[in-house]
């Protein structure tokens, strides 16, 4: 048998729920749907996923909007009375719901499929709509399992659609790195649980490396899981041979009873006026002020100006702004902010041999992750804007070289590098993020191999050219409107996602939309437990569940027994 | 005449039209229930009982009140027996449908039934046997007056007294005649308070 449009009765199966017909639309717009009168609107919410039969295609869409209409506006005047099922009240309502007044579903249609295939298989993006009257049904778990299925073996299973707890939305963590990436949410809405799994999906699977400059140590290690208020593994016990670990504050870092890998110490010779043009907002310092940083460099010369302006006393600088001819007032605003830093313990008179980020360029070429704590300097905005943006700066230099290097045929293609930052609204602003490293990177792509992890609670802080870069997008609630029209800028069918992402739970639920997914999809992360752990498991690795406890005794047996094999 | 089908005979077509028929009743006082499916003539035409009429054989006589110092109505009649072959009922049925052999078709037949043709009135399971399919729907909502939509509510109460699941034929009917009306939501909501058991 047959059905009218020609569809093979083979995969129309009796457990596909029809939910009613398209009777109108447009590609941009999406399409409308009316319910049949069986199908009741509370049985669908925003986000789900549905098919829609059309004569030669299949069509996968996610579900925008819900509306109630009425076929004569005199019933909103006049509406029926509610009764009991058994009364003539009954029946009227009964009647009159699903044909005089009905659901309707907006529906933007994102991927088709030839019909004579089986379900969602073979997909592309959707260059064309259904004829009117084509049926609607529940997108079925294997339909969202084709749609979502990556069969590389870089696919990272991040959670379940909505509704759709069976079913696996998976990310191609190869498609993931090679544009940045935006994590975005409000606090609390299970961000940096997202970030951490995305992140240990990098590590186990993924093709790149990665850089954590992480502000509140809780990557590294171990991380905290304030609802169920219990510790959480963070990357370097899921994955103790690829994560190395280096601290600013290697006090916390014992405090905390963990041995960090590397101890980064920052030179005053290493820091450039451009980096006090980047912090100008932190420091509050005027334009003025700041752009003096340079007449300092030129005074002093390149790697000594900060070093012989810090020590000097009130009555120098006095002399020096005559001496070089700046303002008096914006010398001793600079010098007044620029001497707090004396209680950064991580700034050095002087960086190491390779400079501060050699440890951390070394392991990264090696295939290692790295993740920065910042230990009490994570609290302090100005030290982690500081320290994140020279490291990088030094990093993307490197990458920059090997890759010209490697493009004129001398050595390899530098790894793929993801470098992960948080708070970046209070420093990829509209006014700084043109100045930053990181705003540099995002704006040149993949060129270089670099590419972003911004991981963020105010999106609509971060410059909207940065923003327009993120290749793929994930976001928890937002309870801001300006934060959401910003998560969502210049994404295709941005009007229609707005609707999906206002309606976000405000925990376990996010968005996912750009470049590493095929369609906008609602999903709800996997939990961040002993399974997730289990799948994260290195196969044939020392490194699996076994070592996960691993204490600093076993680990510096191991280490021992890396370096010395036993016989 | 095909009598071999189940149904009460009650009358003789006096008066037919493409979309109506007139009768008149056998008996005094016995037409079949407004709304009662009738099955007229062969081949047989079904009609829907309209309108119901108790009036004088010749209207050029009018009647007049008989029962002053009597106790009862029924001794009007017994001391008046000329009154039963004066007096007459008849009614008007709106055509629905009509069989072509074996098949039941609703909507209007090539010809109307002849005069004289036998009316009879359909037993439950030839109603529900017809009310299978809804298209005659639309020639009953045609009329537009209150006694037309009494008279088709009448209809689809037998039919769904003679229905297997009568809420279940209810809701399929409700849901046709809100198509059909669906300019129209108190006409609707008054036809199915009163077609509700």
């Amino acid at each position: 048998m047959t059905l009218g449009n020609g569809i093979g009765d083979g995969y129309l199966s009796a457990s596909l729920r029809r939910l009613g017909l398209v009777v109108g639309g447009s590609l941009s717009r999406g399409l409308d749907v009316r319910l049949d009168a069986g199908a009741s609107v509370e049985d669908i919410a925003v986000g789900s996923f549905v098919t829609v039969q059309g004569r030669r295609q299949r069509y996968f869409g996610v579900v925008t909007d819900l509306e109630l209409r009425a076929v004569d506006d005199s019933l909103r005047h006049f509406p029926p009375v509610r009764g009991t099922a058994e009364s003539a009240d009954g029946l009227i309502t009964d009647v009159m719901a699903g044909t005089m007044a009905y659901g309707q579903l907006s529906v933007m249609p994102s991927m088709t499929a030839p019909t004579e295939g089986s379900g969602m298989a073979a997909s592309e993006a959707a260059k064309t709509i259904p004829e009117h009257f084509a049926p609607v049904y529940a997108a079925s778990q294997a339909d969202i399992d084709a749609v979502f299925s990556v069969q590389r073996e870089t696919a990272f299973a991040l959670g379940s659609p909505q509704g759709m707890e069976a079913a696996s939305v998976r990310l191609d963590l190869e498609e993931l790195a090679k544009r940045s990436v935006g994590v975005f949410g409000a606090s609390g809405s299970g961000k940096t649980f997202l970030a951490r799994m995305l992140l240990a999906g990098l590590v186990k699977d993924g093709d790149a490396v990665s850089l954590v400059f992480d502000m509140e140590s809780e990557y590294g290690w171990q991380g905290q899981d304030n609802d169920r208020r219990r510790q959480v593994k963070g990357l370097k016990q899921l994955f103790p041979s690829r994560v190395v670990t280096f601290t600013l504050d290697e006090a916390s870092s014992r405090r905390r009873g963990i041995t960090p890998d590397g101890v980064v110490r920052i030179g005053y010779d290493e820091i450039e006026p451009a980096d006090i043009e980047v912090l100008r907002d932190l420091l509050n310092l005027s334009e003025v002020a700041a752009a003096t940083a340079w007449n300092l460099e030129r005074h002093y010369g390149s790697g000594q100006w900060l070093r012989s302006f810090l020590p000097l006393s009130g009555a120098d600088v006095g002399e020096l702004a005559n001496e070089i001819g700046v303002n008096l007032a914006a010398l001793q605003t600079l010098h007044r902010r620029l001497s707090a830093w004396g209680r950064f313990g991580f700034l050095a008179d002087q960086g190491e041999g390779s400079g501060s980020a050699g440890g951390i360029i070394e392991n990264l070429q090696h295939g290692n992750h790295v993740v920065l704590e910042f230990g009490q300097y994570g609290r302090n905005t100005a030290a982690y804007v500081l320290v994140s943006n020279l490291l990088t700066r030094r990093i993307h230099e490197t990458w920059v070289r090997r890759k010209e290097l490697a493009d004129g045929g001398q050595g390899d293609e530098p790894r793929p590098l993801v470098i992960f930052i948080e708070e970046a609204h209070k420093f990829l602003t509209p006014e700084v993020a043109s100045q930053t490293i990181f705003g540099s990177i995002a704006r040149e792509l993949r060129k270089y191999n670099v590419t972003l992890m911004i991981v963020d609670q105010r999106p609509s802080g971060i410059d909207s050219e940065v923003m327009s870069q993120l290749g793929t997008r994930l976001s928890c609630a937002l309870n801001d409107d300006r934060d959401m029209n910003a998560v969502l800028m210049g994404a295709r069918d941005a009007g229609q996602l707005r609707g999906v992402l206002s309606r976000l739970d405000g925990k376990q639920q996010a968005l996912v939309f750009g470049h590493a997914v095929p369609m906008p999809v609602v999903v709800r992360p996997r939990d961040y437990d002993e399974s997730f752990y289990a799948d994260m498991a290195i196969a044939g690795a020392p490194a699996g569940l076994a070592s996960l406890a691993e204490n600093d005794a076993d680990r510096m047996q191991r280490e021992i027994d890396e370096l010395f094999p036993p016989e | 005449m095909t009598d071999t089908q189940a149904g009460r005979r009650v009358g003789e077509v006096t008066v037919s039209h493409t979309e109506r028929v007139e009768a008149q009743c056998y008996r005094l006082h016995s037409a079949p229930p407004l709304g009662s499916l009738l099955r007229i003539g062969s081949p047989p035409v079904y009609a829907v009982v309209r309108e119901i009429r108790n009036e004088p054989l010749d209207p050029s006589r009018p009647l007049a009140p008989r029962g002053a110092g009597l106790e009862s109505e029924d001794e009007i009649y017994a001391a008046n027996p000329q009154l039963s072959a004066m007096l007459t009922t008849r009614f008007t049925a709106t055509i629905v449908g009509h069989r072509a052999g074996p098949v039941i078709r609703q909507g209007l037949p090539a010809q109307p039934p002849n005069l004289h043709a036998f009316v009879f009135v359909c037993d439950p399971s030839e109603t529900a046997q017809f009310a299978g399919q809804l298209g005659c729907l639309r020639l009953l909502l045609a009329d537009r007056s209150p006694g037309a939509d009494s008279a088709l509510a009448g209809f689809l109460r037998l039919a769904a007294g003679a229905a297997s699941d009568a809420r279940e034929f209810l809701l399929r009917v409700g849901r046709t005649l809100a198509a059909e009306l669906s300019s129209e939501p108190q006409r609707l909501q008054a036809l199915l308070r009163e077609m509700a058991i």
